[in-house]
């Protein structure tokens, strides 16, 4: 029982940094319906960016800036490349689109910060482990629980009770109707998409006290980040929290009770969603 | 579904991209690192087989560079006749290594050195073979290139998967505790590592209480480590590679494990590519290897300034490995006057030995595995700097370890 309690404390924490990266790349497929393969590189941006900054103005500098930074750069790809591609029926120019940024990302990294493997270690506000009544837990690791949950009901608000929420819900109803009145959709995307991709930095920052920060962790998380949003349902934000809490428990308790099959345990379940429930667990109508 | 379906064919590119990651992309460097030659004799030309960047980035350009610094100490040059170095890119495929000595081969090298990967010494072992061409490996440790799979052609200076983890494993019984758990990567190195590990701590009456396999490339151990806590046990042994490690020892200090259940792994888990990124988390780590930076002899102490002076990078085990190799070939060719006809040649690499950085160094006649010294270390922090210090000389270890 200790261990099942402890061992759900660990999987939710990794959780929250799923979904903080899963989230934004959900937020702007169902919006423009744009799948942004670039958003793993932007994780690993976020990372990066966290051990630079605060080796110098400390992480909570980083935790703000890393993010800005991210979304400024993505800001500038939006509005001189990505832009051009708007539009549900270039699907396939898109996804080779980012496919070719997150490899420019990923070498680009390379040449900045070297091909060895970094890490950071928690604030020294954070650090250290306390007791949660079962056992002694990483502060950190409760930190990070907090933030995927603050964040989780920040969207949730942002997206029903703000003009800006309503903008977004629209345009991802129906560009067509909501440019008719009067709305800029181009912005709305545009803004969309650097929100997403600052969340992936923000999502790399918190990330990188708890794990490793290398090349080829861009791909991975791409990857876990896919696998979170088809198993919830494309493009849902809620279901992207439910799909990156069922992800982060199953990869978990499968690599404490059958090691092995820690990542086959991931795959089998998105192939029995896909041929079951193609629309995603958390979702009601097929898209 | 049509976008199911694309983002299905998607996640499958991304898999394919991820396992691809490693693949090669750069061309080899057909050049070769001529220095200009005092010697009067016909070039020996060695080919080299090496990667340059890739998963084990830092491991290539390491053991180069330490074989450059023995070469350039004796003027490229041995018996009168200059080296030549011709180098080639091993590549993370073992296809790519094969090919790419099989071209060193068809160029007519008198010798082969090299090989990361054991993957690739395993390719280039039966080509070698054939062809007859001397050929020392440099880093590759999986333990039958030595045992069943040995050649008479084929010498290693580098270590054997078991010659590392076996004696650590009688180590821990004696003096931490005779329950452990044990954790490795799920590929050959670490189950091998793994097996040694277990074999002499059973025999020194120890118990192995449970065993977990993660597979390669995993970003979380939270999972692992509870087990690890929740296991009845004295101590953890670990084998896993590159960032793996590092998460892994960052994790398991944040969960407060390593003061009570003291973390020991084989020498590669903190070498110091991975203690720079672990930083304070692999603090108190003990773990075995044949070499330490901090090892108490004139010639350690030599080559680790002249490797740091020379690299600007700190001396690593695969440095000293790269420049064990370089003494290697230029006493086996002082020893046979410059003949590399292998009858010959291969006679005098089996009696090489000398003073290494590492303690003694000279060859099993029989396996062409190298015979040293394993020491048991622990990371401390020394002027604010961590290393590895030796705390005890586990004296001198042949493969199979016994």
């Amino acid at each position: 029982m200790r261990l099942i309690l402890l061992q759900m404390l660990n999987g939710l924490s990794y959780a929250a940094v799923l979904y903080l990266v899963a989230v934004g790349l959900s937020l702007t497929y169902g919006v423009g319906r744009f799948l942004n393969l670039a958003h793993g590189g932007f994780y690993l941006l976020g990372a990066y960016l966290a051990i630079t900054v605060s080796a110098r103005f400390g992480f909570w500098a980083a935790l703000v800036l890393a993010p800005v930074i991210a979304a400024a750069v993505a800001a500038v790809i939006e509005r001189a490349v990505l832009r051009k591609y708007a539009g549900e029926h270039r699907a396939i120019e898109q996804l080779l689109l980012t496919f070719g940024l997150a490899f420019i990302l990923h070498d680009l990294m390379r040449i900045i910060w070297g091909g060895q493997i970094r890490s950071l270690a928690p604030p020294p506000l954070l650090a250290g482990t306390v007791d949660v009544g079962v056992a002694a837990f990483p502060v950190y690791r409760l930190f990070v629980v907090a933030v995927g949950a603050v964040v989780a009901v920040a969207l949730h608000l942002i997206l029903t009770r703000t003009r800006a929420g309503v903008m977004i819900r629209a345009a991802a109803a129906d560009q067509d109707i909501t440019a008719s009145l009067g709305i800029d959709t181009a912005r709305v995307l545009g803004a969309t998409y650097s929100a997403g991709v600052a969340l992936a930095a923000f999502g790399g920052v918190v990330g990188a006290p708890v794990l490793a920060t290398a090349a080829g962790l861009d791909f991975r998380i791409l990857i876990l980040a896919l696998i979170i949003i088809v198993i919830g349902g494309l493009g849902n934000v809620r279901a992207t929290l439910y799909g990156a809490v069922l992800v982060g428990l199953l990869e978990t308790f499968a690599s404490g009770y059958v090691p092995r099959f820690a990542f086959f345990s991931l795959y089998l379940l998105l192939a029995v969603v896909l041929i079951t429930r193609p629309q995603g667990l958390f979702v009601r109508q097929p898209a | 579904m049509r976008t199911g379906r694309i983002l299905a064919a998607l996640l499958a590119i991304a898999m394919l991209v991820v396992a691809c990651e490693e693949a090669p992309v750069a061309e080899p460097d057909p050049a070769d690192d001529t220095q200009a030659p005092e010697a009067e004799g016909d070039p020996v030309r060695v080919g080299v087989v090496l990667p340059e960047a890739g998963v084990y980035a830092q491991l290539g350009p390491d053991i180069l560079e330490g074989m450059q610094l023995y070469l350039d100490e004796v003027g490229n040059q041995a018996a009168d006749r200059p080296i030549e170095l011709a180098v080639e890119d091993e590549t993370a495929d073992a296809n790519t290594a094969l090919d790419r000595t099989r071209r060193l081969i068809d160029q007519g090298v008198d010798l082969v050195t090299g090989y990361v990967s054991t993957a690739a010494a395993y390719a280039a072992r039966d080509l070698v073979d054939e062809r007859q061409v001397p050929t020392i490996v440099s880093n590759a440790g999986g333990n039958d290139l030595t045992r069943d799979r040995h050649s008479e052609y084929v010498f290693r200076t580098s270590f054997t998967s078991a010659q590392v983890s076996h004696p650590l494993g009688g180590w821990v019984a004696e003096n931490i505790g005779d329950r452990a758990v044990v954790l490795a990567a799920d590929y050959a190195f670490g189950q091998e590592s793994a097996a040694a590990f277990r074999e002499s701590f059973e025999e020194a009456g120890g118990t192995v209480v449970d065993e977990i396999w993660t597979p390669l490339g995993a970003t979380d151990f939270s999972g692992n480590i509870a087990q690890i806590a929740n296991a009845d046990a004295d101590a953890t042994f670990a084998f896993l590679a590159g960032s793996d490690a590092v998460i892994f020892l960052q994790q398991y200090a944040q969960a407060g494990l390593g003061e009570t259940r003291p973390l020991t792994v084989a020498g590669f888990v903190v070498e110091s590519d991975v203690l720079e990124a672990a930083g304070q988390a692999a603090l108190g780590a003990i773990s075995s290897l044949h070499w330490a930076p901090t090892l108490d002899n004139p010639e350690n102490e030599a080559f680790v300034q002249a490797f740091e002076d020379a690299s600007g990078r700190p001396a690593s085990v695969y440095a000293l490995q790269g420049y064990d190799t370089g003494r290697v070939i230029v006493e086996a060719l002082e020893a046979s006057a410059g003949d590399t006809d292998p009858e010959a040649f291969l006679e005098a690499i089996r009696e090489v030995s000398f003073d290494s950085p590492r303690g003694e160094f000279r060859f099993d006649p029989e396996t062409h595995q190298v015979i040293q010294n394993i020491y048991v270390r622990e990371v401390q922090e020394v002027d604010g700097e961590l290393t590895n210090q030796v705390i005890e000389d586990l004296g001198e270890v042949q493969d199979p370890p016994s």
